[in-house]
Formats: structure tokens, C-alpha cells, sequence
């Protein structure tokens, strides 16, 4: 019950948030996440380096994510298996949510 | 290239009047180089760009200062220096393309919160070291001229700065809940 409640106190994630956290199933910097971001949502969501930023470190601050290495002046940053578990329960929520959507189209 | 300097005031919560200034200077040809206090501009005189400058406020340490800095650079964003935790960075864009540093409500919300908790830090400390002043007055007053004159230009200081720092917290405030208001 509280592993459970460890995770659910961070759903719903913002789309910025959720697909900073998709972008980062694998090693990523900065502006690499900004890109994929843009690809993984087929260009709906765009961050910007203000909310990227914010997002990273609040995301680390957390323990979902975590810095595996440097390039220059970029930190390079990795979900943990904590942030996995969290992204995989919120896109547990959205299947429901995307299946019980069919009732408008 | 000629360097020009503009002296002008802008509150913390009128960071949007703030950076649609530095546009309009940028379309007239003078292009923010610097800013040297919280009111001088240091501009150099060019060919009219469109530009579009975004100021950002944060708190960060010299250790987490160059990734914040590569983040903004490698998305194009150019940076113009800081001044008091503000952050000043432009990008030059195509006409009718909107650059912005924050793409989501959330991070715009907290971008105000820190300053809100900066200048409330402040107010609550002059607050306080207001009231230790007050109180000990009678002590004062006894005391030599010139150490009770010291001490009434400081009590008057602070009844100025104390007045203008509440006026900025509750226009911040007045700004995040602008910011919180969703119809749903």
C-alpha cells in the first residue's frame, strides 16, 4: 500500500513531465530530450528550455531520474527504476482513459 | 559599434513589460548587450531585428550553472547576462514564429513562486528587524544625537521598504493566482 502510495503522488504527470520521463528510457542531454520530446509526441507538446530545465531537476530531486554521465557542459540523465515505474503507471491510466474515450468518437 | 544606455524601472511582476521593451528596442536597431543594475541598460545600435527576449528568475549555484546555461544555448537561446537571479536571454525568430522559454503553465507558475519566495524572505525579514527596532526605540532615544539619528533613518527605511515589498508580494501573488485560474 505505500509503494503504491509512493507512486500515485506524482500522477497525473503534466505531458511536459510525461514525456521527459518517455524521452529518458534511454541515456539523453538536455537539448536531445528537448528533440525527442518532440518526436515521441509527434510534435503536440514542445518544451522549452525554461520548463525543461525545472523539470529535470525537480525529476532528479525525486529519484526519477538519475545523471549517468557528462558531454561538455550537458548532463546526460536516465530514468531509474523508480520514474519507470511511475510512467508505466500513468500510461496504465491513459489506456483506460483512451479506451473508455471511444464512447464520443 | 556605438553603445547606448537606457535607465529605466521595471518591478518583478513586470517582466512581460519588461521583455516587450527590449523587443520593440531590438525592431528600432538597438540590441541589449548588457544589464549593469537593476535599471541600466546597455544597448548597441544595429540593424532593426526581430527578436523576442524572455527573462528568467532562478536560483542556481555555480555547480548547476553551465548545464543551465547549455540547455537554453543549444535551443538557440543567446544570453545576455543577469542581474539579481534574472536571467536575460533572446532568440532571433522569423516573423509570426513565437519563441518561449516556458512551454507549460506549471513551470511559468513557478518561476513566479521563487521570486515570491525571495522578496518574502526579504519582507519578513525587515518585518522583523522593523519591529526589534521599534520596540527598542525608548533605548535609543537616549542616547547620543548621532546614534539616535542613525537609528531614526534606519526606522525610516524600513517604513519605506516595508510598504514596497508587501506592494511586490501581493502583486506576485496577483499574478500566480492569474496563472492558477483554469476554467476546469
Amino acid at each position: 500500500m505505500n509503494g503504491q502510495d509512493k507512486i500515485d503522488q506524482y500522477l497525473p504527470l503534466t505531458e511536459s513531465t510525461y514525456y521527459t520521463l518517455l524521452s529518458l528510457v534511454e541515456p539523453l542531454h538536455g537539448y536531445g530530450i528537448m528533440q525527442k520530446v518532440d518526436v515521441l509526441s509527434e510534435g503536440t507538446v514542445k518544451i522549452g528550455p525554461g520548463t525543461l530545465y525545472g523539470a529535470l531537476q525537480a525529476l532528479e530531486k525525486e529519484g526519477l531520474i538519475v545523471k549517468v554521465g557528462e558531454e561538455e557542459r550537458r548532463k546526460i540523465y536516465e530514468l531509474t527504476g523508480k520514474g519507470k515505474e511511475v510512467l508505466k503507471k500513468q500510461v496504465e491510466r491513459l489506456v483506460v482513459m483512451v479506451r473508455s474515450g471511444s464512447l464520443v468518437r | 559599434m556605438t553603445s547606448i544606455k537606457h535607465y529605466k524601472w521595471f518591478w518583478p511582476w513586470q517582466d512581460q513589460k519588461e521583455e516587450a521593451w527590449l523587443e520593440s528596442m531590438s525592431q528600432g536597431g538597438l540590441h541589449l548587450q548588457s544589464v549593469h543594475l537593476p535599471c541600466a541598460y546597455t544597448f548597441d545600435q544595429g540593424e532593426p531585428r526581430h527578436y523576442t527576449y524572455r527573462l528568467d528568475y532562478i536560483l542556481v549555484n555555480k555547480e548547476k550553472k553551465p548545464e543551465y546555461l547549455q540547455i537554453f544555448q543549444d535551443a538557440g537561446w543567446e544570453h545576455l547576462g543577469e542581474m539579481s537571479n534574472w536571467q536575460y536571454w533572446r532568440k532571433l525568430v522569423q516573423e509570426g514564429e513565437f519563441a518561449e522559454i516556458f512551454t507549460d503553465r506549471e513551470s511559468k507558475l513557478k518561476k513566479y513562486q521563487r521570486i515570491l519566495g525571495v522578496m518574502g524572505f526579504f519582507l519578513a525579514f525587515l518585518v522583523f528587524f522593523g519591529i526589534n527596532l521599534f520596540n527598542n526605540w525608548s533605548r535609543f532615544e537616549d542616547l547620543a544625537a548621532l546614534i539616535a539619528a542613525i537609528y531614526a533613518a534606519a526606522m525610516i527605511c524600513y517604513a519605506v521598504l516595508i510598504p514596497l515589498y508587501v506592494v511586490v508580494v501581493v502583486q506576485l501573488l496577483r499574478r500566480i493566482e492569474q496563472l492558477k485560474k483554469k476554467a476546469l
